[in-house]
Formats: C-alpha cells, sequence, structure tokens
C-alpha cells in the first residue's frame, strides 16, 4: 500500500535553525527554530507551514538583554524559570535580564500551562536558543579580534580573549554576531554548558513578577485596563446550562450608568462554550454588578435541575450493591469515556475466596471548585471586524473569543495575562467566548448610535465563580483486598461508580498484585461540568488508593512505608505500565523515611501520629511523611513535614520549586479539611468561600522540610505531583494518632478542624 | 475479531542511520487495519479497551483510533500477541509505523515506543511528534539507534536481544498533547534484521 514517506516530512534546514535579525542602532534578535516547535504548530509536519523566527532574546546596545516568557504564568514560576535557562546558557548576568511575557503567537510552539509539561516540554530547547546566543558572539569576537573561538571565554555577557586580556561586551558584537555565519543545531548542541557550570539554573531566584505584586502594582488579568473601557456583568442560571427565556432588559437599561443590557446566546463547544445569560454592561463594574439584583429573568432550567449529590450518592451505592461480586469483564469498548472500562487482571474472586483475610471499605471524595483567588475575567475590544483580547487563560486559544464574537481566528489578538491562580480552571476559556460575545455585541449597538467602539472588561463575581466552575469529579471508590497468611496482597478489588473520575491505568497497587479487578460503571445521568484540578486525576485519587493500601499494611501487621516498598519491589500481574517506574517510587519513600523520625514513630506521645503517602503523578514522584496531633475534640494540628520529591536531575529554580511543593501540601489541606462542592436542583450549593474556606495561614506547618532527589532522569516539572500525595499522608497520619480511619471528605462534615 | 496479520515478501530495508550499508531485510508482519483493529488494545487512559476500528481515514483505508480520557495517564495503541512473537526476529531490523493526531497545540515529551520482557524495559522517543497529518515514524531495533534499556540506561544488543526474545508488551504512544485527544494509528510493520555487514 502506498504510504506517506519520511523523507517528505519538512525539515528544518540547519542555517536557519537559529535565526538571527539586526536590529536598527546596533541591537540583536536571537531566536530558534524547531522541528518540535513545528509539529506543536496548527499543521504540523506535513502541512507545509512556513518556518518563522521566534524571537526570544533581544540584545540591547547597553549590554542588557531582553528574554521572552513564552508560556502562561499563573503562580507557577515559569516566567521566571524558562528565561533562566536561555539566560544561563547565554552566560549573562539575571541582573541583566529583563523578561517579557509573550503574545500568543504559533512561532512559540506550545503555550500552555497545564500537566506540569512547561520544563519537560522546554528545557533543552530553552537551553538551545541561549546557547545559540552565546555561540553567536563568540564567533562574533573571534572574527573581530581575528583569534580562534577556542581561546575564548563567556560570562556576564562578555567575551573575554586570555590571551590578549581583551574583553567585548556582547551589545558591542550584537551588529557584528549579525553578519556571522549562524551554527547549526549540531553545534549548538555541542555548545551546551556542563551543567556542572550553571551559573542561573538551579539556583534560588526570585519570581520576576514578584516585587510588583507585592507592592500591589496591575500585573493581573484582573488589572487590565484600556482606555475608555466599559464593565460587563454575566448573570447566568443557577443550574448548569440552564437558558434565558426572557427578561426585564429595558427596565435595566434604563438604570443609571447602564449602557447596555442584552441576551448572550451560547456559542462555542463544550465547556469553552458561553452559556445562555444576561449580560449588563456599565461605567463601572460595581454598578453593572448591582444592577443584576434587579433582573427578572425567566430560566428554561432543563432537566438537570433534577440532579443532585443525593441522587449521584444514591445512585452510587445502589450500583455498587448489585456489582458487589465481581462480574465477568466487559467486553472492551473503545472510546468510552468518564465511566466505561476497567480492568480484570488474574482470578480476584477466586482470590478472595482462599484469602487468609479480607477487609472491605468505602472511600468518598467531593467535587471541588478550583477557587483561584482571582476570579474569571477577560477583555477584549471588538473593532473593524477583529477583536483583540487580554486573557489568563491556561490554555490559550483564538478559537474560543472567535466563536464568541463570530469571526474567523485568523481575526483574533490575543494578548497572555499573568493570572492570580490557575489550578486546572483556566485550562478552560469560557470566559473568553462571553466576552468575544459581549465585546462583539457592544460595538455593533454602539455603532448603530453613532458611537465608536471600546474595550469591555468581563468579571465574574466569586459566587460566578464558584458556581460556574468545571468542577473536579467527585469519586466513590468499593475497595475489597485479600491477603495470604504472611500478609501479602494477593487480590485488590475497586468498583468505581462514576460521576466523571476515572482511575489512571497505572495506579498503585495495580501492578504489584496478581488479582486485580477495577472497573468502572457511570452514574447516569449526570450532567454536571467537570475538568481538571491540579493533578488530575490522582488529586483524589491518591487520597483513596493510598488511604487503602495503609489500611491494608496495617490488616497485615506490617510498616505501612515498608509495606509499600515491599509492593514496588514485587512487580506482578503484568507489572506497572506507562511511565511509572518502581524504582523511583521506592527512591522517593526511602528518602522520606531516611529524612524523618519515621523509625522512631513509637515513640510520639498518644494522640500523635505520623503518616505516609506516595504518588506519581504528572511525571513526577513525591512522598510525604506528616507528624499530626489530634487532641480529643478532632483538632488537628500538622506537627512536622517531611516530603521527598523526584523530578529529574535538575531543579532549574530551587526556591520556587520549594514554593510550589509547599503550595501544594495546603492545598491539600484545604481539601481535607472544609472544601467540597455539592449540587442540588443542577447547580452548586457552595458559592463563597464562607462556605468553602480554604486552609489559613496560622493553620500551616512551620517544619516543613523537602528533599529534591537529584536522578538521572530528563527533568520533569512540579506543579502537580506535590498535591495529591499530601492528603492521604494527612489523613493516615489522623489514624496513627486517633485511631479514626478517614474515607470520606472533607473532614469538617465529621467534626474534625485546624487545631 | 479478526485477526489478519500478513506476511510479505522480501523487501528491502534502506537502513536509519547514515553510513551504515543499505541491507536486505523482509517484512516480518503488517498491519494495515483494512477491515479490523487486528487486536490492538488502548493502554495506559483509564483502562485497557480495544482500539477503534475505522474503515476509512487511513493512510490509505482502515486504521485504528482511540478518544483520549482527558484525567487518565498518557496512552498508548498495544501490540497483539502476533507482533510480540516476531519481534525476536526484528532485532537489527525495524519498527515502523504511522500516527496522527488530533491536535498538535499542546505537546509534551514520553517515551513514543515501549517494549517490555522480563529483561527490562526497552523505551525510544523520536525528535518530533506527529501531525495531523498521517505521519510516518520508523527505528531500527538495535542498540545503537538511542533506545534506552530500564528507562535511562544504554542497552547493549544483548539486552536488546533478551527483551525481544520473550516481550510482554509493545506500546506506540498515542497521545501527544495535554487535554482531551484523539490519536490515529496505521501501517505497522515490522522488517527482520539480516543485515549484511
Amino acid at each position: 500500500m502506498a504510504k506517506s514517506d519520511s523523507t517528505n516530512l519538512p525539515t528544518v534546514d540547519r542555517r536557519t535553525f537559529l535565526q538571527v535579525t539586526a536590529l536598527a542602532g546596533g541591537g540583536l534578535l536571537v531566536g530558534l527554530s524547531f522541528p518540535d516547535v513545528l509539529a506543536q504548530r496548527g499543521g504540523g509536519p506535513g502541512s507545509g507551514a512556513a518556518l518563522l523566527p521566534d524571537i526570544y532574546i533581544t540584545i540591547h546596545p547597553d549590554n542588557t538583554f531582553t528574554i521572552i516568557a513564552k508560556n502562561p504564568e499563573t503562580g507557577q514560576g515559569v516566567k521566571t524559570a524558562l528565561p533562566m535557562i536561555i539566560a544561563d546558557e547565554l552566560d549573562v548576568d539575571w541582573s541583566q535580564v529583563k523578561v517579557r511575557q509573550a503574545d500568543l503567537d504559533p512561532k512559540y510552539g506550545s503555550q500552555i500551562e497545564g500537566g506540569s509539561r512547561a520544563i519537560p516540554s522546554n528545557y533543552q530547547n530553552m537551553r538551545l536558543v541561549g546557547a545559540g546566543g552565546r555561540l553567536l558572539m563568540v564567533s562574533a569576537a573571534a572574527a573581530m579580534w581575528n583569534v580562534p573561538a577556542s581561546e575564548l571565554t563567556t560570562g556576564s555577557g562578555l567575551v573575554k580573549h586570555a590571551g590578549s586580556g581583551r574583553t567585548a561586551t556582547y551589545g558591542s558584537l550584537a551588529s557584528r554576531a549579525a553578519s556571522v555565519p549562524v551554527p547549526d543545531q549540531a553545534a549548538i548542541t555541542a555548545g551546551l554548558k556542563n551543567p556542572k557550570d550553571f551559573k542561573i539554573i538551579g539556583k534560588r531566584t526570585r519570581g520576576v513578577d514578584v516585587k510588583d505584586i507585592v507592592t500591589g502594582r496591575p500585573v493581573f488579568s484582573i488589572d487590565v485596563a484600556p482606555p475608555n473601557m466599559l464593565y460587563a456583568a454575566f448573570e447566568k442560571c443557577s443550574a448548569f446550562r440552564g437558558k434565558v427565556v426572557s427578561a426585564n432588559l429595558d427596565e435595566i437599561k434604563k438604570m443609571p450608568g447602564i449602557r447596555h443590557a442584552f441576551i448572550v446566546e451560547p456559542a462555542g463547544q463544550g465547556n469553552n462554550a458561553a452559556v445562555s445569560g444576561v449580560a449588563i454592561v456599565a461605567d463601572s463594574w460595581w454598578i453593572a454588578n448591582d444592577a443584576r439584583r434587579s433582573l427578572k429573568i425567566t430560566w428554561d432550567e432543563g432537566a438537570i435541575a433534577s440532579q443532585s449529590s443525593v441522587g449521584y450518592t444514591a445512585q452510587a451505592k445502589d450500583l455498587a450493591a448489585k456489582n458487589a461480586s465481581a462480574p465477568p469483564p466487559p467486553p472492551p469498548a473503545g472510546g468510552g469515556r468518564g465511566g466505561g472500562g476497567g480492568a480484570a487482571i488474574g482470578d480476584a474472586e477466586a482470590a478472595f475466596k482462599s484469602a487468609a483475610k479480607v477487609i472491605e471499605a468505602e472511600y468518598f471524595f467531593p467535587f471541588l471548585s478550583h477557587a483561584p483567588l482571582e476570579p474569571q475575567n477577560a477583555t477584549a475590544h471588538f473593532k473593524d471586524g477583529k477583536l483583540e483580547i487580554w486573557s489568563p487563560s491556561q490554555i490559550p486559544s483564538l478559537q474560543h473569543p472567535a466563536a464568541g464574537a463570530g469571526i474567523a481566528p485568523e481575526n483574533v489578538t490575543m494578548h497572555l495575562v499573568r493570572s492570580g491562580g490557575g489550578f486546572g480552571r483556566r485550562l478552560v476559556s469560557d470566559y473568553d467566548t462571553e466576552i468575544g460575545s459581549i465585546a462583539r455585541k457592544v460595538t455593533d449597538e454602539r455603532a448603530a448610535q453613532g458611537l465608536p467602539s471600546v474595550p469591555v472588561k468581563l468579571l465574574w463575581t466569586r459566587e460566578d465563580d464558584m458556581g460556574h466552575d468545571q468542577y473536579r469529579p467527585s469519586g466513590y471508590h468499593f475497595f475489597k483486598a485479600a491477603l495470604d497468611g504472611a500478609g501479602k496482597l494477593v487480590a485488590f478489588r475497586d468498583y468505581v461508580p462514576s460521576t466523571q473520575s476515572v482511575v489512571p491505568a497505572n495506579e498503585f497497587p495495580r501492578g504489584f498484585c496478581e488479582n486485580v479487578w477495577v472497573i468502572s460503571t457511570a452514574v447516569t445521568p449526570f450532567d454536571v461540568p467537570t475538568g481538571a484540578l491540579r493533578a488530575p486525576p490522582t488529586n483524589g485519587i491518591s487520597f483513596v488508593m493510598q488511604g487503602f493500601v495503609d489500611e491494608i499494611a496495617i490488616a497485615a501487621g506490617k510498616d505501612p512505608l515498608q509495606y509499600r516498598i515491599d509492593l514496588l519491589n514485587s512487580p506482578a500481574g503484568g507489572g506497572p505500565t506507562g511511565g511509572f517506574n518502581p524504582a523511583r517510587a521506592r527512591g522517593v519513600l526511602e528518602a522520606v523515611r531516611d529524612m524523618s523520625t519515621w523509625n522512631r514513630r513509637g515513640q510520639l506521645p498518644k494522640g500523635t501520629g505520623m503518616g505516609v503517602a506516595f504518588q506519581f503523578a504528572h511525571a513526577g514522584y513525591v512522598a510525604y511523611i506528616v507528624e499530626a496531633a489530634v487532641d480529643a475534640n478532632k483538632a488537628v494540628k500538622i506537627n512536622r513535614v517531611w516530603c521527598a520529591v523526584d523530578i529529574g536531575r535538575q531543579i532549574v529554580n530551587p526556591s520556587q520549586a520549594e514554593n510550589l511543593v509547599h503550595g501544594g501540601f495546603v492545598e491539600g489541606m484545604s481539601h481535607i479539611m472544609n472544601w467540597e462542592i455539592t449540587i442540588d436542583r443542577g447547580g452548586a450549593v457552595q458559592r463563597n468561600f464562607n462556605q468553602y474556606q480554604p486552609t489559613r495561614m496560622a493553620q500551616v506547618p512551620t517544619d516543613f522540610q523537602v528533599k529534591f532527589l537529584q536522578t538521572d532522569f530528563d527533568p520533569t516539572g512540579l506543579g502537580e505531583p506535590s498535591l495529591p500525595p499530601a492528603v492521604p499522608a494527612i489523613t493516615n497520619a489522623i489514624f496513627a494518632a486517633n485511631g479514626d480511619r478517614i474515607r470520606t471528605l472533607p473532614i469538617g462534615k465529621l467534626g474534625y478542624r485546624w487545631a | 475479531m479478526i485477526v489478519r496479520t500478513t506476511v510479505l515478501a522480501c523487501a528491502l530495508l534502506l537502513s536509519q542511520r547514515a553510513g551504515e550499508p543499505a541491507s536486505a531485510a523482509k517484512t516480518l508482519l503488517s498491519h494495515d487495519f483494512s477491515t479490523s483493529p487486528q487486536g490492538w488494545l488502548i493502554a495506559g487512559d483509564t483502562s485497557d479497551v480495544a482500539a477503534d476500528f475505522k474503515p476509512a481515514g487511513g493512510n490509505p483505508g482502515g486504521y485504528i483510533s482511540h478518544v483520549d480520557e482527558a484525567l487518565g495517564e498518557t496512552w498508548y495503541f498495544r501490540a497483539p500477541a502476533t507482533v510480540l512473537a516476531e519481534l525476536a526476529a526484528a532485532q537489527h531490523g525495524a519498527l515502523s509505523f504511522d500516527l496522527k493526531q488530533s491536535s498538535t497545540d499542546a505537546g509534551f515529551p514520553d517515551d513514543d515506543v515501549v517494549i517490555v520482557g522480563a529483561a527490562g524495559r526497552l523505551s525510544y522517543r523520536f525528535d518530533r511528534a506527529p501531525g495531523t497529518a498521517w505521519t510516518s515514524f520508523s527505528v531500527p531495533l538495535s542498540a545503537s539507534a538511542g533506545w534506552r534499556w530500564n528507562w535511562n540506561q544504554v542497552p547493549t544488543e544483548e539486552q536488546m536481544r533478551q527483551v525481544l526474545a520473550a516481550p510482554t508488551r509493545l506500546d506506540i504512544r498515542g497521545e501527544f498533547r495535554t487535554g482531551d485527544d484523539t490519536g490515529g494509528l496505521d501501517n505497522f510493520q515490522l522488517t527482520s534484521g539480516n543485515r549484511t555487514r
């Protein structure tokens, strides 16, 4: 049969790998074209897409440097980390660097914040950009001084010739560098620094926006304020995807300060769609939002109005009862989403019948809202058939605002703006679709009145944000485990009535037990919008799996930490799949044991206990040990935390990496104690922080040790892996302290509170 | 399910490494998915399921695909036993296939081909991702081609031989982006390694 020929794939001309452009006045632009970047563009290989220079470095005549931060910043630190990599290889001082956020542009390839992918996807390319720039400077100096390049060294933005004592700044060499031969990819790769020579990578570096943030300067999306801007508030049905039948728009339009009021029709697709609602546009956001209280809207709530958390739970328990024993595994069926499929390895039922001990447990975790401090918002200006938008999206896309505005994506210009927390909520950009629709309507109405177009800012309230989230799915897990006479795990069963919650195929202890039965049946109807929350899906799965594994270890009469290591040492049932490396999981468990007082936990006072948990998530391995004290009134105090992390051989910014671990743990504390979204009449019950209380500063543990294992693996990200095992490490510590096995979250409903 | 394995006549395998001589090799096995998924599964997302068979839209003809569980782990096309049975003869030969994905905007690196056996784990990463059009990939089953053994070690030919002699699974990555997506596989082929030196 005819096949496409790999030799027809577009290849990058080696001489165009590095892109160099001279600037008027003596500066230089340095960029990169790279097959991976090309592959991530719209057409990918074979599309015939033109190569474009990707400008990352501007070398200024005064020997300062502007470096582009390509990815969205949501607090994870990538706006600092990626330029650090370039600056180090370029061999300039960090103090000489200014960082500028890129707009959304295909020339940068993938520009997303999600999946903890920024470092693994960009580490090597950013190094090549910097090293390419450095080699250009060396070549320019060699030509100018007529000496071999091998006699030259660099540092602090200077090229130095030890033999003659001459030095030249990169800025002074910029014009000459524009005309020297451009190094090819092989030469740049060969010229990469030895990591032991890194001067910026691996050093604690303050975030580039930190000073502006702590001094209140406008750095967030919510701060965007182009001239003549109007403000929009948007009223949506409390039942998800309910539709407007009618509204008292004429009354609203007559209110002081109100410029526009109109019904927004649904636009776009999936969770990125704008849903039906009423937009009110005013001179100030407060006027627009206050006017919502005067709205009289008739809604068509739709069939979802009959759905509730109570109903989902009842159905889950009914499904579990009907499937109390393992039926034959269902025939494999492709394409199932959120509720189908499973795994049947070995013969779990036979193992249960012959087991020395069988334990069962029911676990539950609730829906969660992402609750970023900055509610959803976006600002846009529709003018002359084109839309300019400022968006805090984690996956910025021209498609969504274009769909809202009813124009082609190529007529959209998007500026990426730092967001006040993402946590996965801004992977979905329904607010971009909404503002596209609202901005166009405002411009159209103003044009009809003979008025010029103006920008419009859409800002959701906290209640809008919590009530119209893409929620972390809730999870019901009905476990059963069998042990042999020696306490070895011989069968593992997890029945999952699914509300879009999924269990990864490589989730421990699967791969380390001969007989495994994991299967899911969908709870239906189920129409709650769900999505990714930091570390999906293990942010919930880790709690149930590491909790039940702890129960298994206790039932076996074993040390819970050593029991996990023993399992990891004995692959079974086909062994682990995907990217799960048991040696690395074992490594973080051993490290956290050795750095903590785990082996002396028997000496702890009554009411104090230690819990352990580990998780493989998003290519990273994290293990926690937590020491917690619980008093008779169920007040919990986390005394000490130890954490071991394996995300490969290089931590780019240790300061930010520690922050991500601390933040993941503290967010996990919120998951445990108070966070829960319940559904009633097809909508969210909890709508603000008084009903959804995050962890407070006074509750955060102050004795918190973090160790990064430097293993010989490629660097990976840390935004997500730090969260999931924090939850079961704490709940396992509570069990160790008072004997109460936590199987349902949040524990605030069980009478617990932070001390 | 119809599993059709085609053993084709000798073909000429051009070595994938510059500087190596062209060698005579035969096609050991070819799956073109013209009428069925030919026993391939999807693994590594949230559960093991059969691949979706698409009778048209392949390169050409039929192909297999999978719709990603957006919240699951990286998923792979998993080869049937008929493929595993031919791997031993494919050492020094090549493994080739065509891939496409529904979107290319949020890519991430991961192992692209994984072969696991009692003797260890072999993995390979290509330097590019598939596009939205069919993209061909080929890698020699030789230690010098850039394979990794047991995650991050450089394999010896003997280690390659031991894994290929008794493989328990062969996985080809189908997911290349963060978020939901659809991936397709066509024209899987193994060629023998009767290299002339």
